[in-house]
């Protein structure tokens, strides 16, 4: 086997779940990317891409939010407030959402209001980042 | 004196036969209500089990100790945040994880945060520490808001409101069985330790501090989130099963009227007819 097993999992789904040869994620310092045998390793994730090559050499690009990555025994575990892969992503849904918890943070909402706008808000300009990044390769 | 004994029992089947009609309509709004909320926790699963597993691993591994989130603080109680239905009728879905909780717990040092009518009303009534309280929201759950009732629940565990906290949900193993269940989720001390056998260290980054500060609140989220996906499942079994077994015992007791109804009827006619015979035999 040269590669190594990879979860993707969000409270409402299991993303991913397979051997993969690398994965590439967004940690708070920076990009990492992890090849069979890394070390024991634990970070959390921040929103941004996520890229994965399967065994295949099939590549997959996807969009993943906050959480942390636990690296153990030659198993990747990241957990994610939400993922999905690019063709998951709906454009046209995410432009409007955006729009949406824009006008509800100018609007001046507070408390957990305002805290789960925000954190939407990064998250839909997150997946249509991902979506650009996608489109240009 | 047989006709007043058979209105009785006609009226008894009549009131029986509408106890029907209600446990077999609640029969099947929970059942349909049991196949959203049973996919809704198919989907959780995988996290819930996985997230647990790898903290207890981690827990385990840690050589860190003076962490906030690892080792017990000062307060002498613990927090049981307590998952119960909104509703009765559901058999012994919410009693059973009352049992289980109570006879788990020191009363004096406990604070409960219950989660459903049905547990807002038992703790209050019999006089527990009860701590905020929220009802209705099993069935419209989300992370976000698992999240933030996380995160109030943290903030009090930070200024050493309670040292411990416990997660007590029903556990949904099969349609037919439900298992009232105790976690532990702060803090991080589950009483097994790896670090000598593994040898491996675990590289933190950029800290074990930083790390576990943003680990917590997610991994804490959740299992709330999980705990209530999993025990909303587990009530609407219950309650289909309940309402299923009450459909079949009403059905049984309007037999055995009608049998009886039967029986008092035949005896009317009968003597009437002796009546009548031995009136024309004098």
């Amino acid at each position: 086997m040269v590669g190594f097993n990879l979860k993707i999992v969000t409270p409402t789904r299991a993303a991913f779940d397979g051997v993969v040869k690398s994965v590439v994620l967004k940690t708070a310092d920076g990009e990492i990317c992890v090849l069979k045998g890394h070390e024991d390793y634990v970070a959390p994730i921040m929103i941004g891409p996520l890229r994965l090559e399967k065994e295949s050499g099939e590549k997959k690009l996807g969009c993943a939010a906050y959480g942390f990555v636990n690296i153990s025994n030659n198993s990747v575990n990241v957990f994610a407030t939400t993922f999905e892969f690019v063709e998951e992503i709906d454009v046209a849904r995410a432009t409007k959402m955006m729009e949406k918890m824009k006008d509800i943070i100018v609007a001046g909402a507070t408390g957990d209001e305002l805290s789960d706008a925000q954190a939407r808000y990064e998250r839909c300009k997150a997946r249509l980042k991902v979506i650009k990044l996608s489109n240009k390769n | 004196m047989a006709g007043g004994d058979m209105s009785v029992i006609k009226r008894r089947i009549k009131s029986v036969k509408s106890t029907i009609k209600i446990t077999n309509a609640m029969k099947l709004v929970s059942t349909s209500k049991l196949r959203r909320a049973r996919l809704r926790f198919e989907q959780t699963k995988p996290f819930f089990g996985e997230i647990y597993k790898d903290m207890i691993e981690l827990a385990a591994r840690i050589d860190v100790h003076q962490l906030q989130y690892v080792h017990k603080g000062l307060s002498p109680k613990a927090l049981y945040i307590v998952i119960s239905g909104d509703r009765g009728l559901a058999g012994g879905f919410n009693l059973n994880l009352f049992k289980k909780v109570v006879e788990n717990v020191d009363k004096e040092n406990t604070i409960f945060s219950p989660i459903g009518n049905i547990a807002i009303s038992f703790f209050n009534k019999n006089g527990f520490n009860v701590w905020g309280g929220v009802s209705n929201i099993g069935e419209k759950i989300t992370p976000e808001k698992a999240y933030h009732m996380a995160a109030r629940m943290l903030y009090n565990y930070n200024s050493n409101l309670f040292s411990e906290i416990y997660l007590a949900y029903t556990g949904f193993l099969s349609t037919l069985s439900q298992e009232p269940t105790i976690k532990k989720i702060l803090p991080l001390d589950f009483g097994k330790s790896l670090r000598n056998k593994s040898g491996r260290l675990v590289y933190y980054e950029p800290n074990p501090d930083a790390v576990f500060q943003a680990i917590v609140p997610q991994y804490f989220a959740g299992m709330l989130y999980g705990g209530m996906v999993e025990s909303f499942a587990a009530e609407q079994a219950a309650r289909s099963n309940a309402m299923e077994s009450a459909t079949g015992n009403a059905t049984r007791i309007i037999d055995d009227l009608t049998l009886k109804y039967n029986r008092a009827r035949q005896f009317a006619i009968t003597k009437e007819i002796i009546e009548i015979v031995s009136g024309a035999a004098s």
